[in-house]
Formats: C-alpha cells, sequence, structure tokens
C-alpha cells in the first residue's frame, strides 16, 4: 500500500515538474513582457532597465538554474504584474474556483446519478431517450457560449439572476449551471454504461431471488461495482473543470477565481505568475488523480493495490 | 414495472431531499426589503481589477480611477480646463531656467495621521526617478534630475534642462508619505496612503475596493461617504449590472447602450485613433501615397456610424484645442476618394501589398475601427493586408523602428496635454514610436525646452503644418468616454479623462 | 487496472473487438435505419458542402461590410436574412466562412494528432519494452496536463493564427489516439495471425502496417470523429477568448466572441454561431457513436 502511494506520487511529481518545464521554456525562449508593461511613450532605455530588473536579459541557463533553486524553496519569483508573491497569489484565487467547481460536480452528480440509474433500469423507454438526449446537448453545447445564453435570458431578460461577479449565493447560480451541464451530460453517460453491464451480471440476479428489496440490489451492489467508473469520471470533469472549462466560464460571468487569473497573466505575460498557476493547476489535478485511486479499493475489495 | 416505480420514487425522493438542503443552505432567509435611510455608499464598475495600488509604479487606468481619489500630487488638474492648479503646493515660480521653487500646503494631513511635509515630497521623488525602481511611469519624469528640500513647506525641484511643462508632469506624480513608505515598503502594493478626500478601507482580491471619505481632508469634503468598485470586464454586463441596479455607476459604456441605460453622461475622451505610416522605408515611403491614404478614410463614417456620434475627428492633428500646440488653421483631410486615387496614379502605386498591423480589445470598439479603415484603404485601390497581434506582440512591432510595418493603428493619449509628448513619441527620429525620417527633430527638441508659450505655440504650429503634407499618420477620431450611472447620481465627467467620485452626489 | 481505464475512455470494448468495416452498403442500409444517425449524417454532409462551396455559395463577402447598415436584425435588411454584424456584414456569409475555418482547423489537427498517436501507440504496442514504457509515460502526463492552459500559452508565445492554433492542439491531441492504438495493438500483438507472419519472416514494420493496422482502423476511425468534435469546441474557445483565429477571418468562435459586447441588444451576433458550433459537434457525436456500433454488432445493445 504504502508503496503503491509512493509509486503514484513519484509519478504525479514527474508530472507537474514535466508540466512546468514546458511552460518555462515556452515563456522564456520566446516570450517578451516589457513592452506590455510599459507606457507607450517609454524610451529604449526604459526597456533595457526593464529587462534587467525582470531578470531576462540574464542567460537562459541561469534563468532555469534560478528557477529550479526557487521553486525548491517555493518560490516562483514576484508577479511582475501585482508585485507579490506569484506562488500565493495564484493560490488566493484557488479557494473559490475550487469551492465554484464543487458546487458544480454536487450538481452534475445528483442529477446524473438518478437519472444514469433509471435510464439503464429502462433501456429504450422515453425516460432513456430523453436523458441520453439531452447528456448528448450538455457535451456538444459550448459552455462559455451557454453562459452567454443563461445571461441574456436570466439576467438581462427576466432579471431573475445577477449578471456577473461575486456576492450572495444567486451570483453563484447561474456559473454553477453553466459549469456543471458538461459533467452532468458526461457522468449520465457513464453511470448508464456502467449500470447496464452490472445489471446484466449474475450476482444482481442471485441479489434479486435472495428477495432483496429492489432498491439495495441497485444501490448496494450494481451501483457501487459501477462505482469505479463513475468516480474516475467524476475526477477527471473536476480536473477538466478547474484546467479547462473554468477558464473561459469565470471570464464570461467576471468571477475572481483561478480561471480568470490564467486568461489576466496570460494577457500580461506575467511569466512568474503563469508559472506559479501551472504548478498549481497541474497539482491540483495530480492530487485528484491520486484520490480517485484512493477510493478503488472501496468499491471493489478485490482490488488490491499492486 | 414494479421494479422500476419503486427504485424511481425512492431515487427521486433522494434527488428532491439533496435538492431542499442546498436550498435551506444557500437561502439564508429570503432578502428581507431594505430600510432605506438616506444613501451614503456608491458603487461603481469598472472594467478590470487594478494590478497594484503603487501609484509610482504602475501604467494602470483602472488603479487611476480608484486611486486618484485617494492621493494627490503638487499640483492638479482642473478637470475643464486641463491647467494645472494648486494642490499640495500653494504656488509656485521659477527660480532659474532649471529650477524651480514650490511652496507646500500647511496643515495637511495624510490619511494615516501623519503631518504633510517637505520630505514627504522629496521622498516621492526621489523614489519615482530612481532608476533602481522600476516605475513604468519614469518616462513622464525623465526631465527632472533632483529635488531638494528648502524648508519644511519649501522645495526645489531641479530639471535637466528647461523643462516648460513641468507643472503638467507634476499633476501626475503622487506624493507618498515617507514614514509609512519606510515602515512598510510593499504595503502600498495592496494599500496607498495619501492625502485625498478618499482614504482605502479594503481590498478583497478578485471582487472589490471599499473606500470611505477621509475626516482630516484638507480641502473640500466629498458628498458620498462610502465607495464600492466592482471589477466587471464585459462591457454589456457592466451595462447589464447598472440597469438592475447592482451598481450605481459603470464606466466606458459603448454608444449602442446609451438608449438603455438609466442616464448618462459623456466628455470629450483623452484617446485619439491614429494610424501611423511608415515614412522610412517601403511602398509608403511616398509621400503621396501617405496622401492618398490620409484622403481614403471616411471618418465621418466611422464617427457617424460606428461610434454613433460619440467621437469627433481630429482636425490635421491628434489634438484637442486645450491643448499646448494645438493649430487651429488646419482642417481634417476631406474624404475624397479619386484625390487619393488621383495621387495613388501620381506616386506610380501598383498594387505593392502593404501590411496594416492592428490589435483588439484594449480600446473602444478599437477592432472594428481597424477593420472599417482597412476596407476603406482597399476600394481605395490599396492592397491592404490586415495583421492583427496579441496586445503585446503589437507593441513589440509599434516600438521597433527596425521592424515598423507599412501601417499599424494605435491610440494616442496625450495625459500632459502637450504636443511634445505625442512629437517625441512619434515623430522625433529617436522616438519610441517612430518611423518617420529625423526631418523635424530640431524643431521637435527647440521646441520642448522653449519657455515662451508663445514662441512654442508657433513651433509647434509650424510642425504640425509640415506633419499635414508630409504625414507620420492618419488623424482618427477622438472618442468621447460614456459613463453610465443611476438616475439619483450627479456627475460630470472630467475632460482629463479621470474619475472623480469626490465630485460624485446624490441627489 | 489499467485495461479497464482504457475501455472507459474511448468506449471501446477492447474483448469484443474484432471491428471491422463492413460492405458500404449494409453500412447504408444501417444509416437508414437509425434515423438520429442518419439526421446527423446529412447534416454533417450539408456542413461539408458549405465549407467547401463557401466561394460559391456565400452571398457576401464575409470580411466586407457596409458601415453604415451595421447592426442590424435578422430579416431588417433586405439581402441579409441573418442580419448584419457590428461592422455591418452578413451573418450568413461570415457562418458560412466560419465554418469553413472551424472544420479546417478541426481536421488539420487531428490528421496530424492520429498519424503521430497512432504510430507511436503502435510502436509502443508492439516493441513493448523500454520503448513502451517511455512512451506511455508521455502519454501518462496527459491526466495532469492543462491542455487548455499549455495551449493558451503556446499561442501567446507564437502570437495567435490558425497554424499556432492546430500546433497547440495537435501537441496534446496525439496521446489519445496512442494509448488507444496500443491498447488494440496488445490484443492483436500475440494472436495467431501477427504469430504466423513473424513465423515466416516478415519484417515487424510491415507486420504492422499490414496485419495490426486495417483491425484496429475501425476504433481509430471512431476515435479520430470524436477528436474533431472535441477540437472544433477547443477551437471555439479559444478563439472566443481571442487566443485563436484572428479578425478579420471569421469562424464561429470568434463570431461569439466579437458580438459579445452586443449581445444585449443583438442577440444573433451569438446565437446563430453558438448553434452552428453546438450542432455540429452534436452531430460528429452522433456520427461516431452510431459508428462504433454500425461496425461492431457485438456493442449493438448498449448504445440504445
Amino acid at each position: 500500500m504504502a508503496q503503491y502511494i509512493l509509486r503514484k506520487l513519484l509519478g504525479a511529481v514527474v508530472v507537474i515538474a514535466g508540466v512546468s518545464l514546458l511552460v518555462f521554456i515556452l515563456t522564456r525562449v520566446i516570450g517578451n513582457p516589457v513592452d506590455v508593461m510599459l507606457p507607450l511613450n517609454a524610451t529604449a532605455a526604459d526597456r533595457v532597465r526593464l529587462a534587467h530588473q525582470l531578470g531576462i536579459d540574464k542567460p537562459i541557463l541561469t534563468q532555469l538554474g534560478e528557477f529550479i533553486t526557487g521553486v525548491f524553496h517555493g518560490n516562483f519569483g514576484e508577479s511582475w504584474y501585482e508585485q507579490q508573491p506569484a506562488l500565493s497569489v495564484a493560490l488566493e484565487r484557488l479557494p473559490f474556483t475550487l469551492e465554484l467547481s464543487g458546487i458544480a460536480m454536487a450538481l452534475a452528480l445528483i442529477f446524473a446519478i438518478p437519472l444514469g440509474v433509471l435510464s439503464a433500469l429502462r433501456p429504450r423507454s422515453l425516460l432513456d431517450k430523453v436523458t441520453s438526449t439531452l447528456s448528448m446537448f450538455g457535451i456538444c453545447v459550448p459552455n462559455f457560449w451557454l453562459g452567454l445564453v443563461l445571461i441574456l435570458i436570466f439576467a438581462n431578460t427576466l432579471h431573475w439572476l445577477p449578471t456577473s461577479g461575486v456576492g450572495d449565493w444567486r451570483y453563484l447560480v447561474l456559473p454553477a449551471i453553466t459549469m456543471a451541464v458538461l459533467p452532468l451530460g458526461r457522468i449520465t453517460q457513464i453511470v448508464r454504461t456502467a449500470m447496464l453491464e452490472q445489471l446484466r451480471e449474475p450476482y444482481v440476479v442471485t441479489a434479486r431471488s435472495k428477495g432483496l428489496l429492489e432498491f439495495w440490489v441497485v444501490v448496494r451492489h450494481a451501483l457501487k461495482n459501477a462505482g469505479i467508473s463513475i468516480v474516475t469520471m467524476s475526477g477527471w470533469e473536476l480536473g477538466r473543470i478547474i484546467a479547462g472549462y473554468a477558464i473561459a466560464i469565470e471570464a464570461v460571468f467576471g468571477l475572481p477565481g483561478i480561471g480568470s487569473l490564467v486568461v489576466d497573466s496570460i494577457g500580461q505575460q506575467d511569466f512568474p505568475l503563469i508559472q506559479a498557476l501551472t504548478f498549481v493547476i497541474a497539482t491540483c489535478i495530480t492530487l485528484i488523480n491520486l484520490l480517485i485511486d484512493m477510493t478503488y479499493p472501496f468499491f471493489n475489495p478485490r482490488l488490491k493495490f499492486k | 414495472m414494479k421494479r422500476f416505480k419503486s427504485v424511481s420514487l425512492m431515487l427521486l425522493t433522494f434527488v428532491m431531499a439533496t435538492g431542499l438542503i442546498l436550498t435551506g443552505c444557500g437561502g439564508g432567509g429570503t432578502t428581507a426589503p431594505k430600510a432605506q435611510p438616506k444613501k451614503d455608499t456608491i458603487t461603481i464598475a469598472i472594467p478590470n481589477e487594478p494590478s497594484t495600488m503603487d501609484v509610482q509604479f504602475a501604467d494602470d487606468g483602472n488603479m487611476r480611477a480608484v486611486t486618484d481619489n485617494v492621493v494627490q500630487g503638487l499640483l492638479l488638474m482642473d478637470g475643464k480646463t486641463l491647467k494645472p492648479i494648486p494642490g499640495l503646493a500653494t504656488e509656485y515660480s521659477q527660480v532659474n531656467s532649471t529650477t524651480w521653487d514650490f511652496k507646500l500646503r500647511k496643515g495637511v494631513t495624510f490619511q494615516n495621521g501623519n503631518p504633510f511635509t517637505a520630505d514627504d515630497v522629496v521622498y516621492s521623488i526621489k523614489r519615482i526617478i530612481d532608476p533602481n525602481f522600476k516605475s513604468n511611469i519614469a518616462g513622464d519624469f525623465a526631465t527632472i534630475k533632483d529635488v531638494q528640500k528648502v524648508g519644511d513647506y519649501e522645495v526645489n525641484i531641479i530639471t535637466n534642462g528647461p523643462d516648460p511643462i513641468l507643472p503638467t508632469r507634476l499633476t501626475l506624480l503622487e506624493i507618498l508619505n515617507k514614514k509609512a513608505m519606510e515602515a512598510d515598503s510593499k504595503g502600498i502594493a495592496t494599500m496607498v496612503v495619501g492625502t485625498g478626500p478618499y482614504k482605502v478601507v479594503s481590498w478583497s482580491k478578485g471582487q472589490n475596493i471599499v473606500l470611505q471619505a477621509y475626516d482630516g481632508y484638507w480641502g473640500n469634503k466629498p458628498a458620498i461617504k462610502n465607495v464600492k468598485y466592482r471589477f466587471i470586464e464585459e462591457d454589456a454586463t457592466r451595462a447589464a449590472a447598472l440597469k438592475n441596479g447592482e451598481v450605481d455607476f459603470a464606466t466606458t459604456m459603448l454608444p449602442e447602450y446609451v438608449d438603455s441605460l438609466p442616464q448618462v453622461k459623456t466628455a470629450e475622451g483623452l484617446e485619439f485613433s491614429l494610424v501611423r505610416m511608415n515614412a522610412i522605408s517601403g511602398v509608403m515611403k511616398d509621400p503621396k501615397i501617405r496622401q492618398a491614404a490620409s484622403y481614403a478614410i471616411n471618418w465621418d463614417a466611422i464617427a457617424k456610424s460606428l461610434y454613433q456620434g460619440y467621437a469627433t475627428i481630429g482636425q490635421g492633428q491628434v489634438f484637442k484645442s486645450t491643448y499646448t500646440g494645438y493649430d487651429p488653421n488646419l482642417k481634417a483631410y476631406p474624404f475624397d476618394l479619386n484625390k487619393a486615387k488621383q495621387l495613388l496614379a501620381e506616386a506610380g502605386y501598383k498594387g505593392q501589398p502593404i501590411e496594416f498591423v492592428g490589435e483588439q480589445g484594449r480600446w473602444l470598439k478599437d477592432g472594428e475601427q481597424i477593420q472599417a479603415i482597412a476596407q476603406m484603404l482597399k476600394d481605395a485601390g490599396f492592397n491592404v493586408n490586415v495583421k492583427m497581434l496579441a496586445f503585446s506582440k503589437w507593441l513589440e512591432v509599434l516600438f521597433d523602428r527596425s521592424k515598423a510595418p507599412d501601417m499599424i493603428f494605435t491610440f494616442h493619449s496625450n495625459d500632459i496635454f502637450d504636443a511634445d509628448r505625442t512629437y517625441s513619441t512619434y515623430v522625433l527620429s529617436t522616438g519610441p514610436g517612430s518611423s518617420y525620417p529625423n526631418t523635424l527633430d530640431q524643431e521637435i527638441i527647440q521646441a520642448r525646452t522653449e519657455m515662451d508659450t508663445q514662441k512654442r505655440t508657433q513651433l509647434y504650429n509650424d510642425i504640425a503644418q509640415k506633419l499635414y503634407d508630409d504625414p507620420a499618420w492618419i488623424d482618427g477620431v477622438n472618442i468621447r468616454d460614456i459613463d453610465g450611472m443611476a438616475k439619483d447620481v450627479v456627475y460630470q465627467p472630467r475632460e482629463d479623462g479621470r474619475l472623480a467620485v469626490f465630485e460624485m452626489s446624490f441627489k | 487496472m489499467a485495461n479497464l481505464t482504457v475501455a472507459l475512455d474511448q468506449s471501446v470494448d477492447i474483448r469484443d473487438s474484432r471491428p471491422r468495416f463492413y460492405g458500404l452498403r449494409r453500412l447504408a442500409r444501417k444509416m437508414v435505419k437509425d434515423r438520429l444517425a442518419l439526421f446527423a449524417f446529412i447534416f454533417l454532409i450539408l456542413i461539408f458542402l458549405m465549407s467547401i462551396l463557401a466561394p460559391l455559395i456565400s452571398p457576401y463577402d464575409p470580411t466586407t461590410g457596409d458601415i453604415f447598415n451595421r447592426l442590424k436584425a435578422p430579416g431588417v435588411s433586405p439581402g441579409h436574412i441573418l442580419g448584419t454584424d457590428a461592422l455591418g456584414r452578413d451573418m450568413v456569409s461570415r457562418l458560412i466562412w466560419g465554418g469553413r475555418v472551424s472544420l479546417r482547423v478541426g481536421f488539420i489537427t487531428v490528421v496530424f494528432s492520429s498519424a503521430v498517436g497512432v504510430f507511436l501507440g503502435l510502436l509502443a504496442g508492439y516493441a513493448g519494452g523500454k520503448t513502451d514504457t517511455i512512451i506511455m509515460g508521455l502519454v501518462d502526463i496527459q491526466f495532469a496536463f492543462p491542455g487548455m492552459l499549455v495551449a493558451l500559452v503556446f499561442v501567446m508565445v507564437l502570437g495567435p493564427s490558425e497554424l499556432h492554433l492546430i500546433e497547440a492542439f495537435a501537441f496534446n491531441g496525439w496521446m489519445v489516439f496512442a494509448r488507444l492504438a496500443r491498447s488494440l495493438v496488445v490484443t492483436f500483438r500475440d494472436g495467431p495471425m501477427v504469430e504466423a507472419a513473424k513465423a515466416i519472416g516478415v519484417r515487424p514494420i510491415k507486420v504492422m502496417l499490414k496485419h495490426i493496422l486495417p483491425n484496429i482502423l475501425a476504433p481509430i476511425t471512431t476515435l479520430f470523429v470524436l477528436e474533431v468534435a472535441r477540437i472544433i469546441g477547443a477551437e471555439a474557445m479559444m478563439s472566443f477568448l481571442g487566443y485563436g483565429i484572428q479578425p478579420p477571418t471569421a469562424s464561429w468562435g470568434l463570431m461569439i466572441g466579437e458580438g459579445r459586447t452586443y449581445f444585449p441588444m443583438a442577440w444573433w451576433l451569438i446565437i446563430y454561431p453558438g448553434i452552428l458550433v453546438a450542432a455540429t459537434v452534436l452531430a460528429l457525436n452522433v456520427f461516431s457513436n452510431w459508428l462504433t456500433t454500425a461496425v461492431d454488432p457485438l456493442q449493438k445493445g448498449q448504445s440504445g
């Protein structure tokens, strides 16, 4: 067990280091942030001086060395724009995104599991067809666009909900729904597929013949065994939200999460911040994957950690 | 069948229960009808969150929308006449061509309670001109050589050479509290202390900034006690927030929104669009082709249709009549397709490709303006290729004389209201954004150090005249600043583009 | 465990896979029976034709407009059925040309990513050993790979353009193909046919191309279609954020991005391109699903 975790952790470290290095190479080799930071009337001397201050006039290997030493001390340098440690700027925005994506995932699961189970119990029924169609739509609609359409309907036209920003719970309704739609579609599909498979297995028949209440047959036996696929898919979706959907959705709703910070830092070519953000996001995804792996034995005790 | 029903029933119950729990958690009771005491808080929506509050470091319009109400310079800007007026200095005089004497205001305190003295002025000026302090706005104060304390309430500022516009420059140089800065040099990034009418109460990153009227302010007390800034990037969303009553004030509105907003006030903004042309190499080196381009653009269409009348055409220059160096005798190039085609033919233009570089999203309708201009140039016979770049790439191109494209679009904002800013950026052959030969260099440098206003104006008018015939750029339009506000807000936007909350009040 | 992940990811069940393309006529008959798939297929054909024939069927030039005729609602201005945009350009023309760009980006990207991915996957699966470990190690990174973030950084550094967009997407798109190809190869590698080929001294590369590739073509095609759908969605998002296709070129995502400022008073600017993105992605998904079952009768029960 300990060895298994250790191996997984080691893999995670390699992944995070790889992604960080890639972004380092991308940003330092070609990018030039100096012009963005200076006013339009800055002189050539201003430019050289700022490049020196930022340390981007040094040879690339020296920069890499400094970067790696920094990372080991949890130091990604100062955000060039905000003049504060880049890592803390990035971490400051993380809780919001985690909260929002947590709500979105909860929303997705609450609907996806029952819908998926019911569809699997009655394949080809009306419910199944409607569910399949809707989940397909959920997967295909570009979510940033859906967000705009929801704002248009519920905020601009009906005035039921606020347009954007943060405040009480009403501000989270539209972003959470927008964010939940895609995972909802994917998870519903996976629940349905996994349940269909499980319900065909002999143990279900045995359980039924023992006279167990159908609800418990479905939930305790079939659903639990389908759990691995469901949990795996949910974990991936959560990772995708943090590293992908959040970028556009937070930009659309003007939310102070890590996604909108990604867009801002890229617009401002804030290298240290981009670097710190990559690190934080990659770490989040790896941790989620690790946690998912940990849950496998719960669903299927026969699976032992190798 | 029965099996299915029982499962669905239970699952449904589960969903509803969870739903109820969720709403219960989130709800926290319905929003109680608010009592209506006298309104003393204004909520203002600005496009982006400030990057920092270090007013001496950053060149950031969103920051200034907040800090212009918190910090002040030795001189302040009159929002109507665009002339410097007394601020933390009550009077000033010139000792000799490079030394200026400033008498400071007595009895002023910073928002942390510390008294304002000459030490603060010396500290602030030295900080910003220190080459080791990577100020992004150091260029504005490049003419300042040194500052000396004469008494507790008197300082001398020494310039490198004669600098006729030092007073205007000083309206941009904010005075910080030396003691507070020395105690905590990093704190300014999140909370700046100044002598202005409002003090910073809090800044919740990503959410809002709160200001409160400073009781010890030396000038007239502001009418509104509390200010809350929100950051809403999307123009449409900012407008919707105003319409929904989520905010009382929203800056930078589009002309298209005007009819649907509760109240709108406008002011002539500072931004002039211009299309810089490459006069040193390539196809456009021939002045006839550059003149042809000037005749080819229907600015009237852009001002009236694209900006719906909320833009004014530059009259042969990118200055407003209040700027030093404005030439009242110049008129805009008329829109004349035949003349443009004729000039192109005379110049022997045979459809060589012309590269037109632009960016989008930085200024109001910039991308749309570029595409409209490109189309008009095509109609006149120019073989234009539009190349839209990301802002940072666009800046690199704008500032690299050796890589100057045939044409590049930019907005120019002259925040010292003086022709020198424009000419030494885009015309002077050593200017950062210039693709113009050195033919006017001497005159520009001469005008820059000429202390006699009459003579300076004369020099600038002469330069403007020459630039009209041998253009460095196509003059564009000056777009109006449009502010949207709730019905009960009283405010007239300023001509200098600053957002002065201390001039706002409720009906 | 590894196998389980693969099955989940690709929704292609390896145990049953003896996938093969049946006769075209049989496929056509199946298509007519499945009305949803038929509908999707017809829609896709139309979108394809529209993109290929854009220069011929587009009523106006998508990049030139009449500035005095801007923001006209659908039907208000004669000749502009779906209205005009903020520069007075015809919406219909921009939608047609925008589809051309979206499909082009989608297909070119996936052609590259699938070629590279399938090759590396075959190599890993066939060679095994260290080659396998290295290639699959790279593929595993993909799980923690913030693809969109890296694509954004990539495009920021190199400058937004169609080419750079394709490069960025292909860069992190090959792994899914490698994973699928490898898992399929492993099931065939030890099969009698390959054994026989090896026994009579056929070179490994020939074995891979002649005997393994044809057998795994069907699941790869299915994944190809799915990936095109994914890339079209990703292109829309990048262009929407301003880091994709640049104006004045039309792309559906860019149209949504450009229309964003005006959408409270001009809904048509974002509604039409959004519907087209959704419909195209949907049709590709439906088609891919149908393909999975059509070429593999054993899975028929599953996709309802």
